[in-house]
């Protein structure tokens, strides 16, 4: 009786032994599956970059209206990385009173609808957003900016080959 | 004789009992102490650190990084300090290998143009004016 009950005790202990070794494997994976996200930084970064870029001293710069301004090289942005399929968006409206004297938007056009999902439900894999606004002059009047900035990058593995 | 017989068996059944307990408890250690030792979450926030910073910097700057934990982790697993972060202007990307294989990459989005040093424990990140 007392030998069946020693060898219930330790088939009872290895199940305890694996119960814990199973805890252990599940929350080192969780732990390294975790990943740094500075999505949302990042579209604050590319926001106040803008707003910084085109107003000085809270007037809108002129050249914005200019027909060959190139919003890449006005703030020294990379056009490559905006390109089709990219980890960015950018939407730039600017207002005067309620007509939208300017409008441009680069890189990947679906994070606008995805941004907005976002608002209303938290998805992990959906890009973050930063939406600001800001009032400056502009011949005279007030404009307003609405600057729009996404970022979905995930960064990479670099290949081991 | 049968009772030295009952006497002996115990010993030998609790000593596999007790060898299996150690090498269960041995095997977890190795499993936690490889876990903790990762680079792949140091060089993702390497990685992510630098491609913020240049994000973030308006030219002319130079920034100096602390990277000497990072240091540390790349010589033990034998990568010269020099190759620990690098840039590909092509990707506009951060390269970051903390060892000899693989590595993390990530995009920065300023068309600046930069240029690492590392100087003993400190990265130094110069952020030009493009030409």
């Amino acid at each position: 009786m007392n030998k069946q009950a020693d060898k219930l005790l330790s088939v009872w202990w290895f199940f305890v032994l694996a119960v814990i070794a199973g805890g252990i494997v599940i929350g080192v994976l969780i732990y390294s599956s975790a990943e740094v996200n500075i999505k949302e930084v990042e579209a604050n970064v590319l926001a106040e970059r803008i707003i910084d870029c085109l107003i000085d001293n809270g007037y809108l710069k002129e050249n914005i209206l200019d027909t060959n301004f190139n919003i890449f090289d006005f703030c020294n942005l990379n056009s490559k990385v905006f390109e089709k399929g990219s980890n960015f968006y950018l939407n730039i409206s600017v207002y005067d009173s309620e007509n939208l004297i300017f409008n441009v938007s680069k890189g990947n056009p679906s994070f606008e609808k995805d941004c907005k999902i976002q608002e209303k439900v938290e998805a992990e894999k959906f890009p973050r957003c930063s939406e600001n606004q800001e009032i400056a002059l502009f011949n005279d009047k007030n404009v307003r900016l609405i600057i729009l900035a996404a970022s979905n990058q995930k960064g990479g593995k670099i290949s081991v080959i | 004789m049968n009772k030295k017989n009952k006497k002996a068996k115990l010993p030998l059944e609790t000593i596999i009992f007790l060898v299996l307990n150690l090498v269960f408890f041995v095997v977890m250690l190795i499993f936690a102490y490889s876990s903790g030792n990762r680079e792949f979450v140091y060089e993702q926030t390497l990685a992510k650190e630098i491609a913020l910073i240049i994000d973030n910097a308006k030219p002319t700057i130079i920034v100096s990084l602390d990277i000497s934990k990072y240091i540390e982790i790349a010589e033990k697993n034998k990568q010269p300090i020099e190759k620990i972060v690098k840039l590909n202007k092509e990707e506009n990307s951060v390269e970051v290998n903390l060892k000899q294989k693989g590595g993390y990459s990530y995009q920065y989005f300023s068309d600046s143009n930069v240029s690492i040093v590392s100087e003993k424990n400190l990265l130094l990140i110069y952020i030009k004016e493009k030409k």
